[in-house]
């Protein structure tokens, strides 16, 4: 299932590599450092819809494993921070783009914890995160992207905001 | 540094040289028996009774590499001396693959039980890498139970769901979020076809087993896509007790079991892994049915050395629930707020909402997020009007200053404190065609309309395998049997768009022809309806169905009908309630014929498992019931 998923995870990434995700890339801000969504192959949700008797059976055997999978594709980029902190804003996206405009909430939390960052930066890193996310949820691009689109830009988003405070 | 690194691969490797080796004439076989039948051991190794095997045991688990004696399966010395000998193995290549490794509760146990490492010849030190990074360095210092509540999207998920929650103390998972879950189910091929997969899952033809994730896997995909509330009960246990259960449910992780939706399902075998730790006890193995409400129930119960297990319960409310405590919060003009903008988005940029103070627009916002989401639960594509909607109330979210909305939390009724799951009824009969007699109700799970409260969903109804047998003139018969019955209803709409009081019900089984027969009397049928409920105060409830139904035609009225049918309930105390229904049916393939049954009853509490009911009942005939109805 594991070499199965790692497949899944190489085409994913070449498919990801062809697509306007690498434009996106190429036009980033300077600094914004590399993108784990195009980098890792993490094209996915961790939420697909499945079938309803997948609902029921509850049993995800392999899920969490896509990022240690995934970072061995590119040292660089991929380190286990980088990519679990990826795949965090990727499935909780919704949450994390709400709390960011209440300034405070669960999921900013753990997504800063994951990444590594002092408790006591916390505040103003949100702060940073909110006033470019202010920005790009204001520009008509936000409206077009996917959902892919929308965590990687958030991504981007909080590790500059986290640059100097965090050890991701 | 480097030299750093060879004293201490030095020391590793002098460690191993003086305590590797393994001597059956340091362990008295005498003893080693006797702990092979200890119950925690078997419990370790999940036995279960067989008669299948000579020992008339066997291990519950199939998966050959969760022993490390070939007849481990059945031989509990057998497993217990390779596990003594393998926890004294040498180092190989990979040390996350060594027994102490593979196995970290067994070696936990027999340690405290052998006092291995105080021997002349104590086993050798193994850094299980894996172990330690999957329990997060020894930092879990709580183990909760998560109850997910039940899911009408789907038959197996009805009865609620259970997970086992490690709780890290860990800085860096100081949201629980990021806590390990553990998780148990059937492994369902991809595909299956519904009718497979209920005789499958029935009558054990699926392999099951347990799995791990970060929490906020399950808060997502029950309160978020599955809008379902969970509740976690945090367990009273010592380090030494955490430590155990977090090391056995490691040895479990990936190994495969037999799946048994009816008894031996997720919550039996989390309440199992439980069930290790000294003076815990909540399943019972003989029964035919285990439902996650039980666990909880049991759990809320024991008490150990004078200190109850359930140390605290949490709600953590689906985003449905979070907007109704957020609707609930709002003012009469705050909700008039709420509804133009739902009409018209452009209302946000009108002089009247903009005068509104910060915290009043930061709830409306709010309220108005969790709104989409809960609309857009199955549908989150960006050309939906309503994620288009969500973005742009985003939008004016992040124009206005942080802050959070300030709510009345909702004063949600945990699952626990509802009476027992099952109910077993004894009734009279006063028949005025057949006569005097008494029945027999066996209903395994769950809730009808009068026995429903908060921790179910209020006035519904959720029936699976119910049936009623009855003993008039003496004759036993076979009255009702309603393999499922369904009334879905939500009280707590707001009635604003998509959120509306609409309900359906649905019923299949077998029942009695009216009650004016005697002979030949049972019709297989299905039955749907569709339909509004409307709640003119708090306590009275009325709804009204349009529906129709497919039957045998023993009844000479037949094959199929439409019904119009409609109810009122009403809470006359908090341990009174009634209801009223009617329903008419007309037959198509006998036009002029319609057949009205009408139904009142009343239930009184006596006390949380105890109830009694008086039913009058008109169906051909008329019938009066009293009922003692016992919960288990």
């Amino acid at each position: 299932m594991n070499t199965m998923k790692f497949v899944k995870g190489c085409l994913l990434a070449g498919i990801l590599a062809s697509s306007p995700l690498v434009m996106a890339e190429e036009e980033k801000a300077a600094g914004s450092g590399p993108n784990p969504y195009v980098d890792c192959g993490i094209g996915g949700s961790l939420f697909p819809t499945t079938g309803w008797a997948a609902v029921t059976s509850n049993v995800i055997w392999d899920a969490g494993t896509t990022a240690l999978t995934s970072a061995t594709m590119s040292p660089e980029t991929c380190n286990a921070k980088s990519v679990e902190t990826a795949q965090f804003i990727l499935d909780n996206y919704n949450n994390l783009a709400e709390e960011t405009a209440q300034g405070q909430g669960n999921h900013l939390t753990a997504m800063l914890n994951i990444m590594g960052c002092n408790t006591a930066s916390h505040s103003s890193i949100i702060s940073d995160i909110r006033s470019d996310m202010t920005s790009r949820i204001n520009q008509q691009a936000y409206d077009k992207q996917d959902l892919i689109g929308k965590a990687s830009g958030f991504y981007q988003t909080v590790t500059t905001a986290a640059t100097n405070s965090c050890s991701a | 540094m480097f030299k750093f690194f060879l004293l201490i691969s030095l020391l590793f490797h002098l460690s191993i040289a003086w305590s590797s080796s393994y001597d059956e004439k340091d362990f008295n076989p005498e003893i080693l028996l006797q702990l092979s039948e200890n119950k925690t051991w078997k419990k370790l190794l999940h036995y279960t009774n067989s008669h299948s095997s000579s020992s008339n045991t066997k291990s519950t688990i199939t998966s050959q590499n969760f022993f490390l004696d070939p007849k481990g399966s059945t031989n509990s010395y057998a497993e217990l001396t390779a596990t003594l000998k393998g926890i004294y193995e040498p180092i190989d290549q990979s040390s996350d693959q060594h027994p102490q490794c593979l196995f970290p509760a067994r070696y936990l146990w027999l340690d405290k039980q052998l006092s291995l490492n105080s021997l002349s010849s104590p086993p050798p030190k193994i850094n299980c890498e894996a172990f330690n990074q999957w329990a997060l360095n020894g930092t879990t210092e709580s183990i909760s139970v998560i109850f997910a509540t039940g899911y009408l999207g789907n038959p197996a998920s009805y009865y609620g769901h259970t997970l086992l929650k490690m709780n890290s103390s860990n800085q860096n998972y100081s949201s629980n979020l990021l806590d390990i879950s553990i998780n148990y189910g059937a492994i369902v091929p991809e595909n299956e076809d519904p009718v497979s997969y209920v005789i499958k899952g029935i009558v054990g033809g699926y392999d099951a087993g347990f799995s791990h994730i970060k929490y906020h896997f399950h808060t997502h995909n029950y309160g978020e896509n599955e809008l379902r509330d969970l509740w976690e009960y945090k367990l009273n246990l010592t380090q030494e007790e955490v430590d155990f259960v977090l090391a056995h449910t490691w040895e479990v992780l990936g190994k495969k079991y037999t799946y048994y939706f009816m008894n031996k399902n997720c919550a039996y075998r989390m309440a199992e892994l439980l069930e290790i730790i000294d003076g815990v006890k909540i399943t019972s193995e003989e029964a035919p049915w285990f439902l996650p409400q039980t666990v909880i129930q049991r759990i809320s119960k024991i008490d150990r050395n004078s200190k109850p297990l359930l140390a605290d319960v949490i709600y953590h409310p689906s985003r449905q629930s979070r907007f109704y405590e957020k609707y609930q919060s709002l003012t009469s003009n705050q909700r008039e707020h709420v509804e133009k903008i739902i009409m018209d988005i452009d209302f946000l940029k009108t002089a009247k909402f903009s005068n509104e103070p910060i915290e009043s627009k930061h709830l409306i916002l709010d309220t108005l997020l969790d709104y989409y989401q809960y609309l857009s639960v199955g549908d989150q594509s960006e050309d939906s009007q309503y994620m288009k909607n969500y973005k742009l109330i985003l939008r004016h979210r992040f124009t206005l200053p942080p802050g959070l909305s300030k709510i009345d939390k909702l004063a949600a009724q945990a699952p626990h404190q509802g009476r027992s799951p099952s109910l077993l009824q004894l009734s009279t009969i006063d028949n005025n065609i057949l006569g005097s007699g008494l029945s027999l109700n066996i209903r395994p799970a769950y809730y009808d309309s009068l026995d429903s409260n908060d921790s179910h969903v209020k006035y519904a109804d959720l029936t699976m395998a119910s049936f009623e047998l009855a003993f008039i003139d003496d004759n036993l018969k076979l009255r009702n049997l309603d393999l499922i019955k369904i009334n879905s209803l939500n009280t707590k709409a707001t009635g604003l768009p998509e959120d509306d009081n609409s309900a359906w019900r649905l019923k299949v089984g077998v029942n009695t022809k009216n009650l004016a027969c005697k002979n030949n009397c049972l019709v297989a049928n299905i039955q749907a309806d569709k339909g509004y409920t409307f709640s003119p105060y708090k306590g009275l409830l009325l709804a009204g169905y349009l529906g129709g139904g497919l039957q045998d035609n023993r009844t000479d009225n037949g094959n199929s009908f439409a019904k119009a049918s409609g109810f009122a309930i009403l809470d006359i105390h908090k341990n009174i309630r009634s209801i009223l229904e009617f329903e008419q049916r007309h037959h198509f393939e006998n036009e002029n014929q319609t057949t009205d049954i009408f139904r009142f009853s009343t239930r009184y509490k006596i006390k949380q498992n105890l109830d009694i009911r008086a039913t009058y009942h008109k169906n051909n005939a008329e019938e009066v019931n009293i009922s003692l109805g016992f919960y288990w």
